[in-house]
Order: C-alpha cells, then structure tokens, then sequence
C-alpha cells in the first residue's frame, strides 16, 4: 500500500480523493434506493392484506345480510310461522280424517248437531295448536338460519385472522427486498471509505517534517536509520529494495 | 437475496391460499353432504399407492388424473369413489314424522278401540245405545282421539324439529373441525357417519294409557252424571248414585270400560 501510495505522481493524489467521493455517493444513493425498495415492497404487502381483508370483510357482509334477509323480520317470522301451522294443520287433517267412526261399533252415527259440534270443537283445537306449532317451527328455523350463518362467519373470520397472521412474516421479507441495493451501496461506501483513508495515510506522509519516502535520494535512512549496523542484511532503503528485486 | 425473500413471501401466500381453498372445499362438502350433492368418498390414505388404472376423485366427486390427481394424493384430498348424498331436505324430515307416526298411531286406534267397545258394552247394557247419552259418550271419545292423534302430531313435529337441531349442531361441529384441521377429507367422513346416524330409526317406547284421563273422568263421572240426569228428566226413581264406585272404577283402571250394573 505505501507502495501505491507513493506512487507519488499527482494523478494518483487526485484520483483518491475522486474515488473516496464517487464511492461515498453512489454507496449512499444506492442504499437509498434499497431503502426506498423495501418501503415500496412493504407498503405493497401491507396493501395486498388490506385488500384481502376487504375481501373478507365483505363476504362477511354478504353473510351476515343474507341472514337478514332470509331469518329476520316481522314478514319472514310470519312466512316461516305459517309453514310451520299449515304444515301441522295438514298434518292434524291428515290423521284426524283417517279415522274410524262409531257406527262399526252397532252405536248410532253422530247426529248432524252432534257432528258439527265435534268437528268445530275440533276445528278450534286445531287450529290453536297449529299456530302453536308455527311458533316452534319458526324458533326453529330461526335458530338453524342464525346457526349456519354464524358458522359460515366463524369460517370466514378464521381464514381472515390466518391471513392477517402471516403479516408480520410478509412484511419482514419485503423488508428485505432492498437488500440487495443496500448491500451495494454499503460495497461502494467501502470502497469510498478505503480510498479515503488512502488519501489520508497519503497525506500522511507528505507533512512538511516526516520522512518522506523518496527512493531517488542516496543514502536516505529509513525508520531503522536508528540503526547503526545492518547485521542482518536487510535491504534499508527502498533503492536496496529494488535493486535487489 | 431479493429473490429468496420474495420467494419466500410466494410461499406463505400458496401455503394460505392452499389452506384456504381446502376450506372452501370442504365447505362445499359440507354443503353436498347435508343438502344434497355429489360428493367424493374414501379417501386414499397417504400409505395406500395410487394404481393408475383405477379412477379417482376429488372431494366433489368430480374425476381426476394426472397431476391433478397425485397433488391431490399429497394433500391427502384424493378419494377412491363417488356418491351422490341426498342431504337432509324437508322430505327427510316429513319422512321422519311420518316414520313415527306410523309407530304411534296403532297404538293410539288400538287404544281408541278398547275405549269404543267399552263405552258401546256399556251403554248397551244400559240400553242407552241410541240415547243423546251415547251420542255425548261417543262424541267425546271421537273428540279425545282427536286431541291424541293433534298430540302424537305435535310429538312427531317436534321430533322432526329436534332432528333439525340435531343436524344444525353436528354440522357446525364438523366445520369447527374442518377449520381446526383444514382437511376436508376427514371431514368428510365424519359428516358421512353423522348423516347415517341421523337416518337410523329412533328408539321409541310404547306410548303408554293414552285414553286413562277420558276413561276416568268422563267414564265414571260424566255418563253417570248424564245418565243420572236423563233420568232425573224422566222423573224416573233410578239413579246410578247408589252405585258403588268400585263398579265404574273398573271403567277407569285400563281406561276402558268394564261390564255396567246392567241397566
């Protein structure tokens, strides 16, 4: 290093300091960019979820209506409590008219006003019961209707919660996508760095009292010009240096 | 580096996607299973080895091949036939409440005809066959059967409604469990066993002395009171009050009427 260093010429001098700047900017544009990559990733992800939770929203919307409209309400309570009643009033007409009468029995028919009186005391109790029954069949219903529902909700918010667990995980890799402009640009700022303290090492060696390494002067003594022998043969300057390579 | 974490995100959204199009799917099962539908059946456990001679299908019971058939195989979604469920519709359930009133309605004739013949024993040994006595006597009792035959509907109704429950209830549960394992295959089986539970008859218990209250009421108090009456009406000295009560209390041990004093 001190070799290029002091490769001395004035190219070089000017060439660092160029490097050093150039390196400095482009590793901190790029970084930016990284940065910017992974906040545009990240705010896509975060959007994508929003979407689909909008998704989910929604078809809970449509579920939830969809109750409405077909268990809730004065008018579908009265539709369903009619099935229910005509559905038993048949269902008493059904029987009550299969039934046997007294006459195998070698006892009178029923007179007229006897009959009329039993099929309209009959007729009552039918139709008392019957409305009963429209009431059960639409507690019923509405408890089937509100029971689906609420499952096909169940369902619904469970595959929502699931997507939305997997946020944090999502947004941790698009965090990661600038990586790679980051990893540039820190290459670059390196580099940028290393060209610097080039330059300044430089520098260093070019104040007005230090050493200054100039193989074109004889006799010049380096750091081990303390050094009175040179017991072991080592090349101390930089002409020996070169000479000997 | 960029690619890695983006595939990455890919593989959590497929994974999601993937388990949530499981859940339709089974959904749906759910839905062809009680409602009505084609559905596929026996699914191929994961030990077993596709033949590829043999047909298989997925969980609607539609036919699959080729990649399709062996991703499904990975998924533990491919099944070895199909069937067309006929889901629990308002005939089912008629059917069952005509299932039981099958059973109980011979039960109830059969009751109602000891009666008959009880209130016809009696009023002919009391020559009152062609009285306004009989006539009330069997117009109550016609009137009694029609309240039991209202009753054993309402019986039947509510049974029907219970099954309604019932279904409502298990079908829930398999789709707590559909959501939980996110395997409709299994699901799917469950819901089979479920629904062939649901068709099994009930068992039922005699219905018991249907007629007991009508025959010990109105018979040891109501006919002897008219009687009693229609005699008072005549003038006549004849009263059943001196009749001792063990005599009707016969009418009312079976809730059928025994043999009269003979008048």
């Amino acid at each position: 290093m001190v070799y290029l260093a002091q490769g001395g010429d004035t190219n070089m001098g000017l060439l660092l300091p160029l490097i050093a700047l150039a390196g400095t900017a482009a590793g901190t544009g790029l970084s930016m960019a990284g940065n910017a990559q992974s906040a545009r990733a990240m705010n896509n992800t975060a959007n994508d979820e929003l979407i689909r939770q909008q998704e989910f929203s929604k078809k809970g919307g449509q579920i939830y209506q969809q109750n409405l409209n077909q268990n809730v309400g004065v008018g579908n309570a009265q539709e369903q409590m009619g099935q229910g009643a005509n559905h038993a009033s048949a269902l008493y007409q059904a029987l009550q008219n299969a039934q046997t009468g007294g006459n195998s029995s070698g006892l009178t028919a029923l007179n007229p006003q006897t009959q009329a009186q039993l099929q309209g005391r009959t007729g009552q109790s039918n139709d008392a019961s019957s409305a009963l029954q429209g009431y059960n069949s639409w507690q019923t219903q509405q408890g089937l209707g509100n029971q689906l529902a609420g499952t096909k909700l169940g369902v619904n918010t469970t595959q929502s919660q699931a997507d939305a667990a997997n946020l944090p995980f999502l947004l941790q890799g698009a965090g990661r996508a600038g990586e790679s402009l980051q990893g540039l640009g820190s290459l670059f700022s390196t580099i940028g760095m290393g060209a610097g303290l080039l330059k300044g090492l430089n520098g260093l060696g070019q104040t007005a009292n230090a050493p200054r390494i100039d193989p074109g002067v004889s006799g010049y003594q380096n750091d081990f010009s303390d050094l009175t022998s040179n017991p072991y043969g080592f090349p101390r300057t930089f002409s020996q240096f070169r000479a000997i390579h | 580096m960029c690619m890695g974490n983006t595939s990455d995100n890919s593989q959590i959204l497929q994974r999601q996607q993937q388990q949530q199009a499981q859940v339709d799917t089974g959904m749906e099962q759910l839905n062809r299973i009680f409602q009505g539908g084609m559905v596929g059946v026996n699914p191929l456990t994961s030990s077993a080895v596709m033949d590829p001679s043999k047909s298989y299908y997925d969980a609607l019971g539609n036919n699959v091949t080729g990649d399709q058939a062996q991703n499904l195989f990975s998924q533990g979604q491919l099944f070895q036939g199909q069937q067309q469920q006929q889901g629990f519709t308002p005939d089912f359930y008629k059917n069952r409440e005509n299932a039981y009133l099958n059973y109980a309605n011979p039960q109830v004739y059969q009751q109602y005809g000891q009666q008959l013949g009880g209130l016809t024993k009696n009023l002919n040994n009391a020559g009152l066959q062609h009285s306004s006595v009989a006539q009330q006597g069997q117009s109550s009792l016609l009137q009694e059967l029609n309240k039991q035959l209202q009753g054993q509907a309402n019986t039947a109704i509510g049974q029907s409604q219970d099954l309604q429950r019932n279904v409502g209830n298990e079908r829930a549960t398999l789709t707590s469990q559909l959501q939980q394992s996110a395997n409709p295959a299994q699901t799917s089986v469950g819901a089979l066993q479920a629904a062939s539970q649901f068709s099994a008859p009930p068992l039922l218990q005699p219905l018991g002395n249907l007629f007991q209250n009508w025959g010990s009421l109105y018979g040891a108090n109501n006919l002897q009171q008219n009687y009693n009456n229609l005699m008072s009406n005549k003038n006549q000295n004849y009263s059943l009050l001196n009749v001792p009560q063990t005599e009707f209390a016969g009418l009312g041990q079976n809730g059928i009427f025994s043999s009269g004093r003979g008048y």
